[in-house]
């Protein structure tokens, strides 16, 4: 079964649509869109995006490609995205990253057996202030220790 | 401006890249991605100079001169930096030929080991020797690399036809992303990925096939490594030498390059200065010509029936069998179908075989049945003033486009680059018709009318550009010509919205240069000759230009080679009917013929290059060689006339057509045929036909571009004609249309796909094509073999679905088929009578076997 | 007691709410601004000395009147909020806690550049901010400042909030525009400039959060008053954001000018425990490090390019004794080879290896010469690459290279 998106993303799609002269420009914000509906961005995606948009496949294509936050891996129902830039490290990143892995049973990269859990390290994610940081799908959390991420990640149903 | 290079001082004009005027004054910078018809990418950084002033070091070749630049591209440290970057390219490229200090030995004594997949250094590169990377490494001098070399491990692609894919040769230059988006509109790869892991690639890693490569071979031509590759020429040996000729496979005329290798075709690429492609092929050109020339089914040898069997004889026994036997059917009775691919001097001896030595007037050109020859009868019959001929650089200067035609990018690829060229510039594109084309990414509008009601549409259109006219200015004459349907009526026959054709009729009444261009799909319309007389009148109405496209070689100039020639004669449409009612006692066959003869036919001669389903009935079989294998004279659809050259030495004992009808004429007894090459046949042809003056060998070296005179007719007035907008009535039983295309790659009548495999993947002769939606409702499945039946016949062909097809509309190419029923013909035929045009036919479809 | 022109409200309950912010007086500088005639406005905005904050500190006012007054084709603002330059959270607290200043930067700067729709370019991950701007843009249309006819004023002007999906190149000027029309986040060739051909080939100012959230405070303070709160003709206020080892990491909005040592020290409250001060990145990941002796230098522009650094995004980033600086190496290296569009060749492979080499010297599998390789693979990147991030890549690891080549080193031979 080919993804569809739902009456409500299609109106959203009408709406970033008409905020642009050319319709390939609301290709991220539709990308996004998609990503949010699906999981991910995979072949079907892909084409049903360029069908929205009338644009050719190729087009998606080498968006896709380009961008990291457009995972063609189906992810877990919690994405923990664990920041590894400067900040982060100096304040014991690492450490933190190794405790997740332990306590979830994952690498980076991986998601669990359950789709429970997927785990990445990414760049920096602006929020050095509270480093070491990470964010759990759209939300932050930062000022880390192994203490908070048990509170925070046993929380999670 | 003055600007200094390396302390020369150079004056320059206009906007010029840094990298442009070092090379026209000898100064040579390394460069690897930059291209001179394509945008600047500046990725490669080969080309790095030194400006004055200037922080860090610009790429020349995206970096303009201002005057006063003092410029330096060779200090010791540009040097240095420069071997530095391509050692990092090095580094993700096989190199160890490159440095090897026994490379030169090596290219002595292992020059062709080439036949592993894996690249790992360049003796066994299939580029070795023309990469342009190698040559940046040899005029460098690099000795070392200073990584470990890292082999990126790609997947060498080799699903596609035509073209072998090995990224791991790739620099990233984006050359090829950047043909096939901007010249060729086509915009079939592209960069994916980012960073160290980007990688040219398709949509989704499909095949280049699957993701509607037209194979023009752009991308490979421009390629400087051996990432894209050939497969026919990849292991051969080098090419010993070039020719440079003009195609022969359709209506364009491109100069192509071919490079030889024992006589044999080794590979033919476009000419950078070709003056109708400017470096610029499509698939025929490019990939198909070796194919053609060198193929397994050539015809080798004269061939005459003995006791019920073809057997191979001498020219001289051959003729004389021929001449000996026509001279029995001498009139009517005999036919003579010329061929769709031949030289001005072929069709000028053919027109003459026929009226002086078989004395017939059943004589018929394939072309006859294209547009420009119902244009041409058109206005011939009204006297109206008209110019067939066009520059086709001229379309890129156009403000505005009107594209009534099949996929252009197929049939007329340089006219649709030209296009693409006018569009870049900002030109607005208009479609009209129900053809499915690659235009509708770039068209501001897109008209696609209810199958087979253009007329209906075009009239609706001019009647809103008329009455805007009318209200601007009183041309003298401008009285409202034809009664069209209304716009009301004009939405209910063609299903479109109205305001859908007042937009298009705005454009029509817009300012600038507007040009519209018309293919051969037309009499393939119904009503075709009204749409005709519609269309001179929206040109004549609003200034735009009307150019006439046909499909086939040399057609303009056949057509006015025979229509000219003083004497009746009864045309395509006649000889076919005539063989249909069993009138032809004899049939001298040189081009395509959609009918194997009955056994009322006593006599059958086929001149051919290809053995096919008529030799069988054939008494005498005469080999014919290609355009490619000898001279002649061609006139594109632009009017334009190029002489080929022969390219490749003659396959078996085939002989030009000029030769062949002239020795069996002059064996029959007609006076006047003792040609021994065909410059004297020229040189009477441009005496004797007012159209084709001047037009000589000497004159033809002699000009850049020579254009026939093909101006004709007096009157520029509007043309009232009866209209019929009545739509043919739905057959419940039949619920289908049937429209016939000529097939768009044919050496000959004989479609390629037959000799190319690899072609025949692309686009199939054989393909009966239905849209998504139709094929849904009756359960088929793309390629399944289905079986076309109408109330007069049937005929079988494999299911191609698309997307694209409009619904309720087949579309099947005209040539022989499997299983062809002669009396579908005979319905075509009827029609044809009626309406001299082919029209859509009522049908049904069934699963085949 | 230092001037707070961005921060005054970090903190206060529901600052992003556009009751609280007219409370304070917000949406004052609008509606003067819309009496000034636009070009004073630019002339304002040049003589008040305000550089983009986003990094490169081109003057603001000069960019703007470098766009075409006159042109049949619509003109257009983008917001830079892509803020992906490691140690920079400014632009998240901005758009966090006083989104509606950054409006009026935003109406302010459309109006005198004669500009009718913006973009707010804002990075994929901060979609909780995203979600908020959306929020405070509804409020601020239903206020009447933004839409058609704002305040009475005949101008007319549409935001939208663009979101990204996760490319730090996207931050560079001409990859965001890029980025905007649907493509691929790859730089453009300059020239021709986005002031005469951006956003769809259209005329575009493009300018950072930080940067438009200043203009009202010109507007409302005057050129002068804000041209003397900075220095060396770098006016205002920057906001300084501090992480890594200190007590107090958060942002800190001070004069232009204040020195290093008074950040780390005075008001992010010094190093954090016992821990003893190693280095400081002074402007975000891309400027050059600095050691523990250079953090007497003011923090403007000029300043710190006489210490061969630079201010960039104002992104302190605190490195103590404890970590080392080849983690530091990696980290940084890791990032470039990440974040390279693979365009130009130096940066695409030379990133590539040099990510590759410092895991060796990090695993300790690597010999000195890999270190003079590093360095000759970051030189080949300076100056060579279509758009900053070679050189951003190439600065700080030569940087590393340069300052702490005895500690890379003695951890070769361990």
């Amino acid at each position: 079964m080919s993804p569809q998106f739902s009456e409500k993303a299609l109106k959203q799609v009408e709406k970033i649509v008409a905020r642009y002269p050319h319709k390939e420009a609301a290709l991220l914000p539709v990308l996004v869109l998609a990503r949010r509906e699906f999981g991910r961005i995979a072949e079907e995606e892909e084409k049903l995006v360029a069908a929205i948009l009338g644009i050719k496949p190729i087009k998606v294509r080498e968006v896709v490609t380009f961008y990291s936050m457009l995972n063609r891996e189906k992810i877990g129902k919690y994405h923990i995205q664990v920041c590894s830039n400067i900040s982060c490290t100096v304040m014991g990143a690492e450490t933190l990253l190794d405790h997740i892995r332990k306590k979830i049973g994952i690498e980076p990269g991986q998601t669990t057996e359950d789709g429970k859990f997927s785990l990445s390290t990414v760049e920096c994610l602006g929020a050095c202030e509270m480093a070491p940081c990470m964010m759990v799908n759209e939300h932050y959390y930062g000022n880390l220790d192994k203490k908070k991420i048990d509170k925070i990640l046993d929380k999670m149903e | 401006m003055k600007i200094t290079i390396n302390g020369k001082s150079i004056s320059v004009e206009g906007k010029r890249t840094i990298l442009e005027v070092a090379r026209e004054n000898g100064i040579k910078i390394p460069s690897l991605c930059d291209h001179g018809k394509l945008e600047h990418f500046a990725g490669c950084r080969m080309c790095i100079v030194d400006i004055t002033g200037r922080k860090g070091y610009p790429p020349s070749c995206s970096t303009y001169v201002e005057d006063g630049m003092e410029v330096k591209t060779n200090t010791p440290e540009l040097r240095r930096m420069r071997k530095q970057i391509l050692e990092l390219l090095l580094s993700e490229h096989p190199h160890s030929c490159l440095i090897c200090e026994e490379k030169e030995n090596c290219d002595e004594y292992k020059s062709t080991i080439r036949k592993v997949s894996e690249v790992t250094g360049c003796v066994l590169c299939p580029n070795n020797g023309r990469c342009e990377l190698q040559k940046v490494v040899e005029d460098l001098k690099i000795d070392r690399v200073s990584f470990p070399s890292l082999y990126r491990g790609f997947d060498i692609l080799k699903n596609d036809p035509f073209m072998d894919r090995n990224y791991n040769l790739c620099i990233l230059c984006g050359r090829c992303v950047r043909m096939c988006h901007e010249i060729r509109g086509a915009s079939v790869i592209s960069f994916t990925y980012r960073g160290s892991k980007a990688v040219i690639g398709t949509s989704m890693d499909k095949t280049l096939l699957e993701s509607g490569c037209q194979f023009c071979g752009a991308c490979l031509d421009v390629c400087p490594t051996g990432a894209l590759m050939e497969r026919a020429a990849k292991y051969e040996n080098e090419p010993e030498n070039s020719e440079r000729t003009v195609c022969s496979l359709c209506s364009m005329g491109c100069t192509l390059e071919v490079s030889l290798s024992e006589g044999r075709i080794y590979s033919t690429k476009p000419y950078e200065e070709g003056l109708v492609n400017r470096g610029q092929a499509c698939v025929r050109g490019r990939f198909l010509v070796r194919d053609i020339v060198h193929a397994e089914n050539r015809i080798s040898k004269p061939m005459i029936r003995k006791n019920g069997t073809l057997e191979e004889v001498d020219w001289q026994e051959a003729l004389d069998f021929v001449s000996g036997n026509l001279k029995k059917y001498k009139g009517d009775s005999c036919g003579l179908v010329v061929p769709s691919q031949a030289s001005c001097e072929d069709h000028y001896l053919f027109s003459r075989f026929g009226q002086e030595a078989l004395k017939t007037s059943n004589i018929g050109n394939p072309a006859d049945l294209n547009l420009q020859a119902c244009f041409e009868d058109y206005i011939r019959e009204k006297n109206l003033k008209f110019d067939f001929n066009f520059n086709i650089k001229d379309i890129s200067n156009a403000d505005t486009i009107f594209i009534l035609a099949d996929d252009l990018a197929v049939t007329h690829p340089m006219v649709w680059l030209e296009v693409l060229a006018a569009h870049r510039k900002g030109a607005r594109l208009v479609l009209i018709g129900s053809s499915p084309s690659a235009g509708e990414r770039f068209a501001v509008l897109s008209l696609k009318p209810k199958a087979g009601t253009e007329l209906p549409l075009l009239q609706g259109i001019l009647d809103v550009v008329f009455e805007k006219f009318q209200k601007q200015e009183t041309a003298e004459g401008a009285q409202k010509s034809m009664e069209g349907p209304g716009l009301d009526q004009c939405e209910k026959i063609t299903t479109l919205k109205k305001e859908d054709c007042l937009k298009a009729a705005g454009f029509f009444n817009g300012k600038g240069r507007k040009i519209f261009l018309v293919d051969g799909s037309i009499p393939f319309l119904p009503s075709n000759r009204e749409i005709l007389s519609v269309l001179w009148n929206l040109s004549l109405l609003d200034g735009t230009q009307m150019i006439v496209l046909d499909g086939f070689t040399n057609s303009l100039g056949s057509l006015l080679i025979y229509r000219n020639s003083g004497t009746k004669i009864r045309g395509y449409a006649a000889v076919l009917e005539d063989a249909l009612e069993g009138k032809l006692k004899a049939l001298y066959l040189s081009g395509p013929f959609p009918l194997i003869p009955g056994e009322d036919l006593e006599f059958l001669v086929v001149q051919d290059c290809y053995h096919s389903a008529w030799l069988e009935k054939a008494d005498a079989v005469l080999p014919a060689v290609t355009l490619f294998e000898r001279k002649g004279v061609l006139v594109n659809t632009e009017g334009r006339a190029q002489k080929t050259n022969p390219s490749a030495a003659i396959s078996g004992e085939g002989k030009p057509d000029w030769w062949i009808v002239s020795q069996i004429a002059g064996k029959m007894g007609a006076k006047g045929f003792e040609y021994k090459s065909p410059s004297p046949i020229m040189e009477e042809l441009s005496r004797r036909r007012a159209v084709f003056k001047d037009l000589t060998y000497k004159n033809l070296a002699k000009k850049a571009a020579f254009f026939l005179k093909s101006k004709t007719g007096e009157q520029q007035r509007y043309d009232p004609s009866g209209m019929d907008f009545s739509t043919e009535e739905q057959d419940r039983d039949f619920p289908l249309r049937l429209v016939f295309q000529a097939v768009p790659d044919s050496c000959r009548g004989f479609p390629l796909d037959r000799i190319s495999k690899s072609l025949s993947l692309i686009r199939d002769s054989r393909d009966i094509r239905l849209s998504k939606k139709d094929a849904g409702k009756l359960k088929l499945k793309d390629g399944e073999k289905v079986r076309v039946e109408s109330p007069a016949g049937s005929f079988q062909g494999s299911l191609r679905i698309s997307e694209k097809q409009p619904a309720g509309l087949v579309r099947a190419y005209l040539s022989l088929m499997e299983d062809f029923d002669s009396s579908l013909l005979k319905t075509f035929m009827t029609y044809s009578r009626e309406k001299a045009s082919l029209r859509t036919l009522p049908i049904r479809i069934k699963r085949g076997k | 007691m230092s001037e707070k022109y961005l921060s005054r409200n970090f903190g206060v309950t529901d600052s992003h709410k556009i009751e609280v912010y007219l409370k304070g007086n917000g949406y004052s500088a609008v509606r003067n601004a819309l009496k000034i005639k636009p070009e004073n406005i630019i002339e304002e905005i040049k003589k008040a000395g305000l550089r983009g904050r986003g990094g490169a500190g081109f003057p603001a006012g000069v960019k703007w009147g470098f766009v075409p007054k006159k042109t049949d084709k619509p003109k257009y603002l983008c917001v830079n909020a892509d803020e992906g330059e490691p140690g920079t959270v400014k632009d998240r607290y901005i758009m966090t806690h006083n989104p509606h200043q950054l409006f009026e930067g935003i109406i302010i700067a459309s109006y005198a550049v004669g500009i009718n729709t913006a973009f707010i370019y804002i990075r994929g991950e901060y979609e909780n901010i995203a979600q908020r701007l959306e929020e405070a843009l509804d409020e601020a249309r239903a206020e009447g400042f933004l839409g058609k006819n704002i305040q009475g004023s005949g101008f007319n002007l549409d935001v939208y909030v663009h979101r990204g999906a996760g490319a730090y190149i996207c931050g560079e000027e001409t990859a965001l525009l890029e980025s905007l029309e649907g493509k691929r986040g790859n730089p453009r060739l300059k020239p021709p400039f986005p002031a005469s051909v951006g956003l769809f080939n259209c005329p575009t100012v493009i300018n950072n959060v930080e940067t438009l959230a200043n203009v009202p405070v010109i507007i409302n303070v005057g050129a002068d008053a804000f041209q003397k709160t900075g220095q060396k003709g770098d006016g205002g206020t920057r906001i300084f954001g501090v992480s890594g080892m200190v007590k107090k990491p958060g942002v800190y909005e001070l004069p232009v000018g204040t020195t290093l040592r008074d950040i780390i020290f005075k008001h992010a409250g010094g190093m954090k425990g016992s821990r003893r001060l190693k280095a400081v990145i002074p402007g975000g990941m891309s400027a050059p490090v600095l050691t523990a002796d250079e953090i007497d230098v003011p923090m403007d522009f000029e300043s710190l390019m006489e210490k061969k650094s630079m201010l960039g995004s104002a992104g302190i980033i605190v490195i103590d004794q404890e970590t080392s600086m080849v983690d530091v190496l990696k980290v940084v290296t890791k990032f470039y080879a990440h974040e390279s569009c693979g365009q130009c060749t130096p940066c695409r492979i030379g990133n590539a290896w040099i990510y590759r080499i410092v895991k060796r010297v990090a695993a300790r599998e690597a010999g000195k010469r890999d270190l003079d390789t590093i360095c000759r693979l970051a030189n080949n990147m300076l100056g060579k690459t279509l758009c900053p991030l070679g050189d951003a890549a190439a600065m700080p690891i030569l940087a590393i290279m340069k300052k702490f080549r005895t500690e890379i080193e003695s951890h070769l031979e361990q």
